[in-house]
């Protein structure tokens, strides 16, 4: 897997993380788990931000004002984005998640689950 | 989608009665292990697993502990299941060891909201079961599975 990629879904991931912290309504502490450090998950998102190439990083901005979510994953080779099938050469590749893609439709980085 | 059940979302291959692991990171190694991902995923899994634990422990209490994280890694809602002999720290609420792991991932696209369903009937059977429950002493996945199921009709 890509480097860039890797860190790509690591701010992912975390912005999950971080916004259902945040959210009351689904809160887990009704489930009886204790919340505390959110400030712990941000330096970790801060760190993961800083070692992501500044294009990448801006791209990746870019796409979160635009769309709610930046990067998809690819499921039996659908963009879960915008539901557009990927193209023959590319679903057929045997090298995905060693380059960082986008789809070419609408232009989210793509994680290949497959 | 509002009625399903743990015992039918778990496969076996993914229960490991017995962790060999000593430590809470050791623990979600060998859990995340479980499932089918290229290594560098699995190291990106466990970093986020571990990232959630920071939060707060995720162990509930009665031995039980139920390490989460939502992942684009894993194309649908995954649950594996440890179980640890001697116990492991992992500083639970109730500060006993912790035996029984439940570790679940879900993709961020969960139409039915799944992760947090799976959450809570989790966190309801650890309230219900005893601490002499054969869930601690089931000798095999198939008989795990089955005794899951029988606390499931109940709850």
């Amino acid at each position: 897997m890509h480097q860039q990629l890797e860190l790509l879904i690591m701010l992912h991931d975390l912005e999950e993380m971080i916004r259902e912290s945040l959210e009351a309504a689904i809160s887990e502490e009704s489930l009886g788990f204790k919340l505390s450090h959110q400030e712990d998950l941000k330096k970790a998102y801060a760190e993961v931000e800083k070692r992501l190439q500044p294009e990448l990083l801006v791209r990746y901005r870019k796409l979160k004002e635009r769309y709610e979510r930046a990067i998809v994953p690819v499921v039996n080779g659908v963009c879960c984005g915008c539901y557009m099938r990927m193209p023959i050469a590319l679903a057929t590749s045997k090298d995905k998640n060693v380059e960082v893609t986008t789809c070419e439709n609408c232009g989210r980085f793509l994680y290949w689950t497959e | 989608m509002s009625e399903f059940n743990l015992s039918d979302l778990v496969k076996s291959e993914f229960i490991n009665l017995n962790l060999r692991a000593q430590t809470p990171e050791g623990v979600l190694r060998e859990l995340v292990n479980l499932f089918e991902l290229e290594e560098k995923a699995r190291g990106l899994l466990l970093t986020m697993l571990k990232e959630r634990e920071k939060l707060g422990s995720t162990g509930v209490g009665k031995g039980i502990a139920i390490p989460h994280c939502r992942s684009l890694l894993l194309p649908s809602l995954s649950l594996a299941i440890g179980r640890s002999k001697k116990g492991i720290n992992f500083k639970a609420l109730d500060k006993r060891p912790v035996q029984l792991f439940f570790l679940i991932v879900a993709p961020p696209q969960d139409p039915y909201n799944q992760y947090l369903l799976t959450l809570g009937k989790i966190a309801q059977i650890a309230k219900d079961i005893s601490f002499k429950d054969s869930l601690f002493t089931a000798e095999t996945p198939t008989d795990f599975l089955a005794r899951l199921k029988e606390i499931e009709k109940v709850t």
